[in-house]
């Protein structure tokens, strides 16, 4: 094992311990004070009632819709994102025409957007995919126009002294270079993703894990709602871990300081 | 080979040489160039003023002068990527318009594309020609062990030296075989035995494959013992001041830097200077 792995194991050895002592302090606590479980679950409670959700079979739907509208609605606004930052960035009467009023759609905080969305698709999963796509959009615009602003300027110049025509220029240094704030802006939007279908569920949903929250919450189930919000902070990690993972293949020329989290 | 080659009969260093032979029309013809560009506070910089200056084939001339002179100025305008406010600037007779295939550059900073391997960056002016043909692939490859960079083909530019990125982009420079290699400051970033080794290197290139370069430097040793004539220039606003003839026979090597004649020159130069930064100070 070389010297770096073994460090890097050590640090997560570190940081299990931490969370070890954390669970058992919070776990004393709960039975020193015999604090109720409506107000604050013991781990051990959260544990059990997560693994009765899983076993019992009754989140598995709720994971899927949940999943379902964070995937659909995060490869529905990144697209978007892509395709209409680019038109911005390289159709200057687009910028112009266009540019403002998504600045104006984007200062709106989306949640309050949100019931609108379930009046005009409905209480199925299309309003919370559209919300989720949203959410994503924005950052993966962002990003886009920032990314083809970046094209270093001596580069531009070399591209240009060997006789490299647009297309050339877009295809070979402009698009590559744009890649590393976009993945950047991916990543953001995974994150988000999570937030937007979570949110649409709650403002009206019949199935996900929004929904489910609401409704545990409803019925005073604490140790329920914990155990939803594990699973939906594991799907936000999954996100964030998979984007990391494809900026580290697609954009490996970039070398910054990603000592491994999970070794 | 080399060593055959006729040296420009001796003019005095100091004394401007005439404008090329009168045999054989100059390759590059540069006469009253004047380029002013416009700040964003709405003044006018005079980069270069009344710049004349005639180069001939397989001519290699250095270009020293202090920060801001606008060297990068006049390389950029050879290079096509700037146009001359007026003036002359031809390129075998015609005004140069735009980049040419006949020209090379090799920018201050490597400016390689770091998404593609060594090889792929050196190959880059041939596949923006659309010549993807086997014969280019050798030429690269031929390019890079020349620059001693035969294992470093398919390894990508973050993973070299900055000494070798420069190499790099020197072999693609020479890619598509121009008959015109610009180079702005190569060398700038390197310590000073790397610098002479690459000094080695270029005049090794420039005995292999004769073309005619345009080599700005900060370095007057550099310019001396690269040069066949070193133009000096002069800043605000930017002009030459001098061109110096380097007598001093070919091949050249870091020896060359030990004999009197290659001191006088340098001592020449210096003097030159001298009296650009007292006029200045008294300004
Ligand atoms: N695009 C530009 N806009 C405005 N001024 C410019 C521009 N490019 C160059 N200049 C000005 O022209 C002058 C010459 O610049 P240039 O880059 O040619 O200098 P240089 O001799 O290459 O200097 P250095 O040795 O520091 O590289 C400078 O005063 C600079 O401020
Ligand atoms: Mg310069």
């Amino acid at each position: 094992m070389s010297a770096a792995a073994k460090q890097s194991r050590s640090h997560l050895l570190q940081s299990i311990a931490v969370a070890v002592i954390l669970l058992a302090v919070w776990e004393g606590a709960c039975r020193q004070f015999d604090i109720s479980s409506i107000v604050l679950p013991t781990p051990s409670a959260v544990v059990a009632r997560l693994y009765a959700l899983i076993s019992s079979g009754m989140i598995w739907p709720h994971l899927w819709a949940t999943l379902i509208e964070i995937l659909s609605g995060f490869v529905l606004g990144a697209v978007a994102g892509l395709v209409i930052g680019a038109m911005i960035s390289l159709i200057p009467v687009f910028e112009r025409l266009v540019y403002p009023y998504l600045v104006a759609l984007q200062t709106l905080p989306k949640v309050a957007i949100a019931p609108l969305f379930i009046i005009w698709f409905g209480y199925g999963l299309t309003s919370k995919v559209v919300i989720t796509a949203l959410v994503c959009f924005f950052p993966v615009l962002v990003s886009v126009i920032a990314g083809f602003h970046s094209t270093d300027k001596d580069q531009l110049d070399m591209m240009r002294a060997f006789g490299a025509t647009k297309w050339q220029t877009l295809l070979r240094l402009r698009i590559p270079s744009a890649l590393v704030l976009i993945f950047a802006g991916f990543e953001i939007a995974a994150v988000l993703a999570v937030i937007g279908a979570i949110v649409g569920e709650f403002v009206g949903a019949q199935v996900g894990l929004g929904y489910l929250v609401v409704t545990l919450n409803f019925g005073m189930d604490v140790p329920g709602v914990f155990a939803v919000l594990i699973v939906l902070s594991a799907i936000g990690l999954a996100m964030h871990g998979l984007m990391r993972y494809a900026a580290r293949r697609y954009i490996f020329w970039i070398r910054r300081n990603d000592a491994p989290v999970i070794p | 080979m080399i060593a055959l080659k006729a040296q420009p009969a001796g003019d005095a260093y100091g004394v401007p040489v005439p404008s090329a032979g009168a045999t054989k029309p100059a390759m590059i013809h540069i006469a009253g160039l004047e380029k002013s560009f416009k700040t964003r506070s709405g003044e006018t910089v005079n980069a270069l003023t009344n710049v004349n200056l005639d180069i001939r084939e397989n001519e290699f001339i250095s270009v020293v002068g202090p920060s801001g002179c606008g060297k990068t100025t006049l390389l950029r305008i050879l290079a096509g990527l700037e146009i001359a406010s007026s003036g002359v600037i031809q390129c075998d007779g015609a005004q140069i318009a735009g980049p040419r295939p006949d020209v090379g550059v090799v920018f201050q900073q490597a400016t390689l594309l770091p998404w593609n391997t060594v090889l792929a960056n050196v190959l880059l002016p041939a596949h923006l020609a659309n010549d993807k043909s086997e014969a280019r692939v050798k030429r690269a490859e031929g390019l890079l062990a020349f620059m001693g960079l035969k294992d470093f083909a398919q390894k990508y530019p973050f993973e070299l030296s900055g000494g070798m990125q420069q190499r790099v982009s020197i072999c693609r420079a020479l890619m598509r075989e121009p008959r015109i290699l610009l180079m702005d400051e190569p060398f700038g970033a390197l310590d000073a035995m790397t610098r002479e080794a690459m000094n080695m290197e270029l005049m090794r290139v420039w005995s292999e494959e004769r073309k005619t370069v345009i080599f700005i430097t900060h370095s007057i040793p550099e310019a001396v013992l690269l040069g066949d004539r070193v133009v000096v220039m002069s800043p605000r606003p930017g002009r030459i001041s001098e061109i110096i003839n380097v007598d001093v026979g070919r091949p050249r090597s870091l020896q060359t830097m030990a004999t009197p004649r290659f001191g006088e020159i340098c001592d020449h130069i210096r003097t030159i200077f001298g009296a650009q930064s007292l006029t200045a100070t008294s300004l």
